[in-house]
């Protein structure tokens, strides 16, 4: 038995019966949770290749297997990233439990995994690109409903994938030129060009940023935290195996600085926009913008501590995100997206405000909240030789605060004479709301206050890179 | 099996400067028309002769994936513009004389020249590093992977958007195929083209139930 192919089609089978369960909602989050636990149990799974007795009856998983001429493979490099996908996954599946989230999530959540566990899988690994443009396909079906009816978001964000990819299977087929021809050196600088010009689309560097803001304002909050914090993880996972395999495209100094100054674009984009917001999906869509800048900056320093912070910023991204995601579903269920709706929207739902707070200035870097550690780390790395960048995401930071501020005063207004034991109005909010958003804004204190925490389960993502950037 | 044989001159007619100048034509018509039925009719029309460009560069068995994957894009594009309706009404014509065009429509005639004739430029040998094994199909691939992007970047609607998405991705095809003949990325491709078609189905739906709703408030 395939084991890849088993980790894909599991999802794929219980997506089919998780979309015939669409009238249990509670139903469907535990056959979705179940799945993805399923999932990490078998990722941990050391007895790939070998002989193995199950129910008395003789199995080998084997680590690879060819689909018409290409392979999906199973490497233990691998495992880590998994694990994190996986379990980012989870944590969406388990707040769309908590929070009202778009129909067809799970199903199509649970119909995303294999597409994104194929991007890890296929080899040559180029071709998942062709799995990142099914991804944004399949995207559209959360971005988008009857209660988000603006489409603009899906179509830009499909729009600009579709554009991306082409770059990086050209890049593919421009190494193969170079492998025929060795002396040759024309097709391996087409292949970085070709290779740059695709990840810097597909990562959504300015000026191709603009599906952000859209998908961030437009689609349901859980969709958008979802696909700007995991699948955009999934591209970035994409990036950094990319420069594993390629000992060419690590030495390239001029890739690395094409990441850096992309990176610095996206923060100055994000910085631009993000203190005159009017709406919580813009500002956390300019947010994100700006953290992702931060990490392409960081991973452009190309050293082995680099990997390691843009391993933290993605998990602690995912993080805050979530917990962003369950507080901003509940308020603009309520209230919508308009800062004039959501007056005074945390006198009856106060644990939905603070998750939307404490979410997202994490995103934002905020002292004490998770984001902060790996920006700080950032910030020292770059003291030394890129003063100019770290001011510019220091601006960019300040800008994303300055528009948490702005709508503070908003979200927490007193619309009449209150006194203060009467301000706030229980009883609004579900307990599994409550818990969820407590324990999340919890951990981004934790995870703030103490970021080594973080550090097992960050630390062997990306070690393979890291060894090799030594 | 004489009569099969007849077929193959006639094909290879078809697949040659006459495919071109249909799938050109039925792109620009993508982008410079409005009418719901000239797109979906333009669309078939253009599948069909993407399919016989490409057994220019594929074998006949793999071509014919190709042309049904085509047939299916198709399939799911008319279907979600029969249940949106031909003439939604937002969507009125601009001019009250048939087939004079209205100043948007004389727009997207000059964007749509300027843009084949971008596409013409990057076919000319020597300018991209595609190897050409036809002619016929790189110049083809290039003007509707221009065509595609401009309707991309002209269309607002989910559709219209879609169709750009859809022409692009055709045109890339066409392109990708002569490099990389493999069964794999010729299904996976075939399969992000109906995955395409399936999401731009789903936002044309959503769109026209939410514009529905708007038209009711007011």
């Amino acid at each position: 038995m395939s084991f890849p192919l088993l980790l894909m089609g599991l999802p794929l089978v219980t997506g089919v019966l998780v979309y015939n369960l669409r009238r249990w909602l509670w139903l469907q989050v535990i056959v979705a949770v179940g799945t993805v636990l399923v999932l990490i149990a078998l990722v941990q799974l050391e007895t790939l290749d070998q002989l193995v007795v199950v129910f008395g009856r003789d199995i080998t998983l084997h680590s690879s297997s060819a689909v018409l001429g290409r392979s999906f493979t199973f490497g233990e490099a691998d495992r880590p990233i998994l694990v994190f996908v996986f379990v980012a996954v989870l944590l969406y599946f388990l707040a769309v439990g908590v929070v009202r989230g778009p129909s067809l999530f799970l199903p199509v959540g649970l119909g995303m995994l294999p597409l994104m566990e194929a991007t890890i899988f296929v080899q040559p690994f180029l071709y998942a690109a062709l799995f990142l443009a099914l991804i944004a396909a399949v995207a559209a079906f959360i971005l988008s409903n009857r209660d988000y009816a603006g489409t603009d978001g899906a179509m830009r964000y499909l729009a600009f994938v579709s554009m991306g990819v082409p770059f990086i299977l050209l890049a593919g087929w421009q190494l193969e030129v170079h492998q025929i021809n060795p002396d040759d050196m024309l097709p391996l600088k087409r292949a970085t060009w070709m290779l740059g010009v695709g990840f810097l689309v597909i990562l959504a560097v300015a000026p191709f940023h603009s599906w952000v803001a859209l998908v961030s304002r437009k689609a349901p909050p859980l969709s958008a935290a979802f696909v700007i914090g995991v699948v955009q993880a999934v591209v970035l996972i994409f990036l950094i195996d990319t420069l594993t395999q390629f000992d060419w495209l690590r030495a390239n100094t001029q890739f690395f600085l094409a990441l850096r100054l992309g990176g610095v674009a996206m923060a100055v984009v994000g910085a631009a926009f993000t203190f005159a917001q009017r709406s919580l999906g813009g500002l956390m869509g300019y947010t994100a913008l700006i953290d992702w800048g931060a990490t392409l900056v960081v991973l452009g320093l190309r050293t082995p501590d680099s990997i390691a912070v843009a391993s933290m910023m993605i998990v602690v991204r995912v993080l805050g995100l979530v917990v962003w995601g369950v507080g901003a579903g509940v308020l603009m269920d309520v209230f919508e997206d308009d800062y004039d709706k959501l007056r005074s929207c945390a006198r009856n739902y106060p644990f939905a405000t603070t998750a939307v707070v404490v979410g997202g200035l994490s995103l934002s870097a905020l002292p004490l909240l998770a984001g902060f550690p790996g920006r700080w780390e950032l910030f020292r790395m770059l003291s030394a030789d890129h003063i100019g960048f770290s001011i510019v995401l220091i601006l960019a930071g300040v800008s994303a605060w300055w528009g948490y501020v702005r709508v503070l005063p908003i979200l927490f207004e007193w619309s009449e004479p209150q006194t203060e034991s009467s301000y706030f109005v229980a009883g609004w909010e579900r307990w599994g709301t409550i818990g969820f958003v407590t324990l999340g804004v919890v951990t981004l204190l934790c995870v703030g206050l103490a970021p080594k925490v973080l550090t097992p389960f960050v630390q062997p993502m990306l070690d393979n890179l890291a060894k090799l950037l030594v | 099996m004489s009569d099969i044989l007849e077929v193959i001159p006639v094909l290879s007619y078809w697949s040659g400067s006459p495919a071109v100048a249909s799938v050109i034509v039925t792109a620009a018509l993508l982008v410079i028309s409005e009418d719901r039925r000239v797109l979906v009719t333009a669309l078939a029309i253009q599948y069909l002769f993407v399919g016989l460009l490409y057994t220019n560069i594929l074998a006949p068995q793999v071509a014919g994936i190709k042309t049904t994957a085509g047939i299916v894009v198709w399939l799911i594009v008319f279907f979600s513009v029969q249940q949106s309706g031909w003439r939604p009404g937002s969507e009125v014509s601009e001019s009250s004389i048939p087939w004079v065009l209205g100043a948007r429509a004389r727009f997207r005639v000059f964007a749509v020249i300027l843009a084949a004739l971008i596409g013409w430029k990057l076919a000319l040998p020597g300018t991209l590093p595609f190897p050409v094994a036809s002619e016929y199909v790189t110049f083809a691939a290039l003007q509707l992977t221009c065509l595609g992007l401009l309707l991309q970047g002209l269309a607002g609607h989910p559709l219209k958007s879609g169709l750009g998405i859809l022409t692009f991705l055709t045109g890339f095809g066409l392109l990708y195929s002569g490099v990389e003949p493999a069964l794999m990325v010729v299904g996976v491709l075939a399969a992000v083209e109906v995955a395409v078609a399936l999401s731009i189905s789903y936002l044309t739906i959503v769109h026209m139930l939410s514009s529905r709703v708007s038209e009711e408030v007011r």
